[in-house]
């Protein structure tokens, strides 16, 4: 009996001292300063970190100063930025697969909270069965008119202080960088944001970064019918809603900024600009 | 006008009666089970009976799409065959870096599956359009006369590509358009080609998959292309299953472009799949289990494969490929997929897991093969054994509870026990709907509880 314990101890203990596997779960994807002063520490051996080198559980990632930063891309897609402050960095899974008991809350709390599963209308130039489609989807990139301006951007959640980039993508110059933001809604410098696309960048006290893209264009549709008759501040509303509803919600960035810009003087533009940042949609009709 | 009205409430009333009289109100064990079983086998009888009508095709398809939401992302059931899967991803990023190109830059293309081929998958598959001649094609064709050249090559299933031709006589038909790889390479046994189309649903929706596609040839004779899937499947099975698959759409191959392909036998074993050639709507259903998104707090799965672990799914954009190098460690034996999720590609869907690349449903489509083979109904004896003991156990709680509350609790205590067991059963691929006759039973009761309660008020109203 005893001999049976000792072994069930052994075995228990081989077990926990036994070490965890590392497993491999993405990947450097960029490194934004000084490259060579990032370090990657693998198993007790330094090496030079460098963009695409794999990276593993238990891994450590050092940076040399506050201007470096890493950006780590996951298998599963998502991305995180590694600041100094969180140096050195021990990379871990992130998360845990779905369950059916989370899927199940999930969908309940949907059910109580009133979100109505609204019918998906993608629809595809390619076929993959079916008759072919020939109405483009919907692509997820906003727009904003290209010109000299400051823009306006809000987010939710996350912990500050927080840091918006927002960069070129045809140079990648990088043409609005913002840290310690204590708010979560900022109008950056006025810049000149000439046609072409952006990708914007906000990354809060963990290094969690929500990346979005923007494509700058020459002019913006315009309401389709005439709103002289209007008093010009309640036209301006009138056109930036509409536009907020426009082409499936693809400038809703852009009605955000004229919205801004009446929200000053004009309460109801404040309520409507509130909404769309709760990501509500205005009624088309 | 009122003549008609007191008409109604006549025939109303005598209908009541007549349920009454067939249904008194139960008050033993035997009562309860008596009516519990003739009206909810009626029930089950009817849903078999009427079983492609769209009402109750229709109810049943929502109850599939919400288990598949309720596995959505989950871990691989104990016991099911599983391998992972690599989508080397054109994503809007590459195709950025790539000088958003109209056609997928063949150089591009090449380093991709030369990279893939590096990591030893069990099968690459390229859901990219090959169709026509470019002049960048050298490296291409150098990367393909070198897989061809390997020992123990992987297999390489190229996508076939359809137009559809309508007919002035209605319907029509899928014409096949080659592509200039064929023309150029001489055949190999690794490369094969298949079918990457799914059948779409009214509303929109991929839901289920084909198992291959009778088309035309450029040349108006007849062909049978088998699907990515069923390929797939048959490539991981060995060369004998290939050869038989072969065999045996070969011997379907009907007359003329017009009439239909018609299949020897009802089955076909591919591997230890054994696939129903004459499959209904349901067996045909993917059961979809890989988003494409996950939200901040979720990963994939993780499952044993090849003495390691390996992710159920890893997503590659393709410029960490062709622009970085990187090469992670993937274990050999995987099943790798280089497909576009740019919006430039317009190959985005819509799926019962919300949108999707349609790279992204063919790996569902396999991962739903290799893991359930087709979705499976018991047998009806199994559904009706399974109707009965549960019809048996709802009499047991309305003897012990007879009261409206103890009703309603029972109910919601049967709906807890029967969700679980529908969603753990559907992992393994069978889908047993439990909960329609024993909701159709305490609907009756709660139903016929209501119209005693009314009549005895109105009875009573009109005696005061």
């Amino acid at each position: 009996m005893t001999k049976t314990i000792r072994l069930a101890l052994a075995l228990l203990a081989c077990f926990i001292a036994a070490p965890a596997v590392a497993v491999e779960v993405g990947w450097i994807d960029s490194i934004d300063g000084s490259v060579p002063g990032v370090k990657l520490v693998r198993q007790g051996k330094t090496e030079a970190a460098k963009p695409y080198s794999p990276v593993q559980t238990d891994d450590l990632i050092q940076l040399p100063d506050e201007k470096t930063s890493v950006v780590v891309t996951y298998s599963d897609g998502k991305t995180q930025r590694i600041a100094f402050r969180q140096s050195p960095f021990r990379i871990e899974s992130r998360g845990a697969a779905p369950s059916v008991p989370g899927n199940l809350l999930k969908w309940v709390s949907g059910l109580i909270a009133g979100d109505s599963q609204s019918p998906q209308r993608l629809t595809a130039m390619t076929a993959r069965g079916g008759a072919p489609l020939s109405v483009p989807y919907l692509a997820k990139r906003f727009f904003v008119v290209a010109q000299q301006r400051a823009l306006y951007f809000s987010w939710s959640d996350g912990s500050a202080p927080f840091h918006l980039r927002l960069i070129r993508l045809s140079d990648h110059k990088e043409i609005v960088s913002l840290g310690e933001i204590k708010t979560r809604a900022i109008t950056t410098p006025v810049v000149d944001l000439a046609a072409g696309d952006y990708q914007l960048e906000v990354a809060d006290a963990s290094g969690s970064v929500y990346e979005d893209q923007l494509r700058a264009v020459p002019a913006a549709p315009v309401f389709p019918e005439s709103l002289q008759a209007l008093p010009p501040a309640s036209a301006k509303l009138v056109a930036a809603s509409w536009l907020a509803r426009a082409e499936s919600g693809l400038w809703v960035i852009e009605a955000m900024q004229q919205l801004k810009e009446l929200s000053t003087t004009d309460s109801t533009a404040k309520a409507v600009l509130k909404q769309l940042e709760q990501g509500a949609a205005l009624n088309e009709h | 006008m009122k003549k008609l009205g007191l008409l109604s409430a006549l025939l109303v009333a005598s209908s009541f009666k007549l349920l009454d009289r067939i249904f008194p109100k139960p008050a033993t064990f035997g009562q309860h089970l008596r009516q519990n079983l003739l009206v909810g086998l009626l029930v089950v009888g009817l849903v078999i009976v009427f079983q492609n009508t769209d009402a109750v095709r229709n109810s049943r398809e929502q109850s599939i799409d919400w288990l598949i939401g309720m596995n959505r992302g989950i871990d691989v059931a104990q016991g099911n065959d599983a391998r992972p899967f690599v989508f080397y991803d054109i994503d809007d990023k590459s195709q950025q870096l790539w000088g958003e190109p109209l056609f997928t830059p063949r150089d591009k293309l090449a380093t991709l599956i030369a990279a893939a081929l590096e990591k030893r998958p069990a099968v690459l598959i390229v859901d990219i359009e090959l169709r026509k001649s470019m002049p960048d094609d050298a490296a291409l064709l150098d990367v393909l006369r070198r897989h061809a050249a390997m020992a123990a090559a992987p297999t390489l299933i190229l996508v076939e590509s359809f137009r559809w031709n309508p007919l002035e006589s209605g319907g029509g038909n899928w014409v096949t358009r080659p592509s200039f790889i064929d023309s150029t390479l001489p055949p190999s046994r690794q490369r094969l080609s298949a079918s990457p189309l799914f059948e779409q649903d009214q509303d929109g929706q991929y839901r289920r998959w084909r198992g291959w596609l009778s088309a035309c040839s450029a040349q108006d004779l007849p062909i049978i292309v088998p699907s990515v899937q069923i390929s797939v499947l048959a490539a991981l099975s060995g060369e004998p299953a290939l050869t038989a698959l072969e065999q045996a759409l070969r011997s379907a191959l009907p007359r003329s472009c017009s009439e239909e392909a018609q299949l020897a036998q009802t089955r076909m074993v591919i591997g230890t799949k054994s696939i129903a050639v004459t499959g209904n709507a349901f067996t045909q259903r993917i059961l979809f289990a890989l988003p494409w998104k996950l939200a901040a707090d979720e990963t994939r799965p993780v499952i044993d494969f090849a003495g390691g672990k390996a992710p159920l799914l890893s997503i590659l954009p393709a410029h960490a490929i062709t622009e970085g190098g990187l090469r992670t460690t993937l274990a050999p034996g995987h099943i790798a997929v280089i497909g576009a999720s740019n919006q430039d590609a317009r190959d985005i869907h819509a799926t019962p897991l919300g949108a999707m690349p349609g790279s992204l449903i063919l790996i569902n489509a396999i991962d739903s093969l290799i893991q359930h083979g087709q979705m499976t109904t018991p047998a009806v004896w199994i559904q009706l054994l399974t109707a009965i003991v549960l019809l048996s156990v709802v009499s047991l709680i309305a003897t012990r509870f007879p009261t409206a509350l103890g009703t309603m609790i029972s109910l919601a205590v049967l709906v807890l026990i029967l969700v679980p067991l529908s969603v753990y059963f559907f992992r393994y691929g069978v889908w047993l709907d439990f909960a329609l006759p024993v909701a159709a039973v305490k609907f009756f009761e709660l139903a016929m509880n209501n119209l005693r309660k009314h009549v005895h008020y109105r009875k009573t109203a009109h005696h005061d």
